[in-house]
């Protein structure tokens, strides 16, 4: 069972998390460029082996009908999305840079790649999906731009 | 001077920031990567370069000698600005606000390896390690 430990960088929310998938996904879409700051890193851990300290720090936005975004309230670090919609069983979508250890983690695909903007690009042969390739795959779930 | 517009994700806070510059500065350091959850990868100016234009951004001192900025609103990561010493006021806009990145590019990166390795901005563009820019800089972070 992989467990792994991280928090924000003022410390305050920390976490840990079990079954961590070290596969993450990058999204460009324009809503997750705008609260990450540029592409958003996201580490899937199930609900059910996650532990959150420093709760009462965690803000958090409807970003969408389906989903929530979160975030540190006295740094600001990005923490975590997650699909609402799918109620308290939804995974964490964890901000890769909040692990305490980010040895062993590769991109797994990266997604919205048709808004991506041109100023960068990650390297590797990994899978990119555009926007409709993404919502075919995964009906519904993902917020797109703002 | 091109002046270029941002925000964040609920449109609470909005700014300009006039600068020819078409050159973006990664960096993946301990303090960048906790804050934007990635990397920051920013247009960077002199404070006066910067206007806010709505709103008000909250701000984290995160060192003796530098600052973050974010909305309270929404936890969108906006900057990252020196507040001490002779770059006092610089400050560097997180790209993924702006509006359009439309003619930058990625120019040189610092801390490159301060994920591991989990990912590698693509180019040939400048590449320092934390090591090579720890030495470079004598400083940096915060």
């Amino acid at each position: 069972m992989t467990e792994r430990t991280g928090g924000c960088l003022c410390g305050a929310v920390r976490f840990t998390a079990r079954d961590v998938n070290p596969r993450f996904s990058v999204c460009h879409c324009k809503m997750c460029q705008r609260v990450s700051g540029g592409p958003l890193f996201a580490v899937s851990a199930p609900a059910a082996g996650f532990t959150l300290e420093g709760a009462e720090h965690v803000r958090r936005i409807a970003s969408s009908d389906i989903a929530e975004r979160t975030w540190c309230g006295k740094c600001g670090s990005t923490l975590w999305y997650r699909v609402t919609a799918e109620g308290d069983a939804a995974d964490y979508e964890l901000a890769l840079g909040l692990f305490d250890d980010t040895a062993g983690f590769e991109i797994k695909h990266e997604i919205f790649i048709d808004t991506k903007p041109a100023a960068y690009a990650l390297s590797g042969d990994h899978t990119r999906l555009t926007e409709a390739d993404y919502r075919a795959t995964r009906a519904g779930t993902p917020e797109g731009d703002a | 001077m091109t002046e270029r517009t941002g925000g964040c994700l609920c449109g609470a806070v909005r700014y300009t920031i006039r600068s020819d510059k078409t050159d973006l500065g990664g960096c993946s350091c301990e303090q960048c990567r906790r804050h934007t959850g990635s990397l920051l990868v920013s247009l960077d100016g002199p404070g006066k370069a910067i206007t806010f234009t709505a709103g008000e951004p909250a701000i984290y001192t995160s060192s003796g000698w530098a600052e973050r900025g974010f909305c309270r609103d929404c936890g969108s990561t906006l900057f990252y600005r020196v507040t001490a010493g002779s770059m006092a006021g610089h400050t560097a806009m997180a790209a993924g606000t702006l509006d359009s990145l439309e003619g930058l590019s990625v120019g040189n990166e610092v801390f490159s390896d301060g994920t591991g390795g989990a990912y590698v901005l693509a180019g040939d563009h400048e590449r320092l390690t934390g090591a090579e820019t720890m030495a470079k800089y004598s400083g940096g972070g915060g």
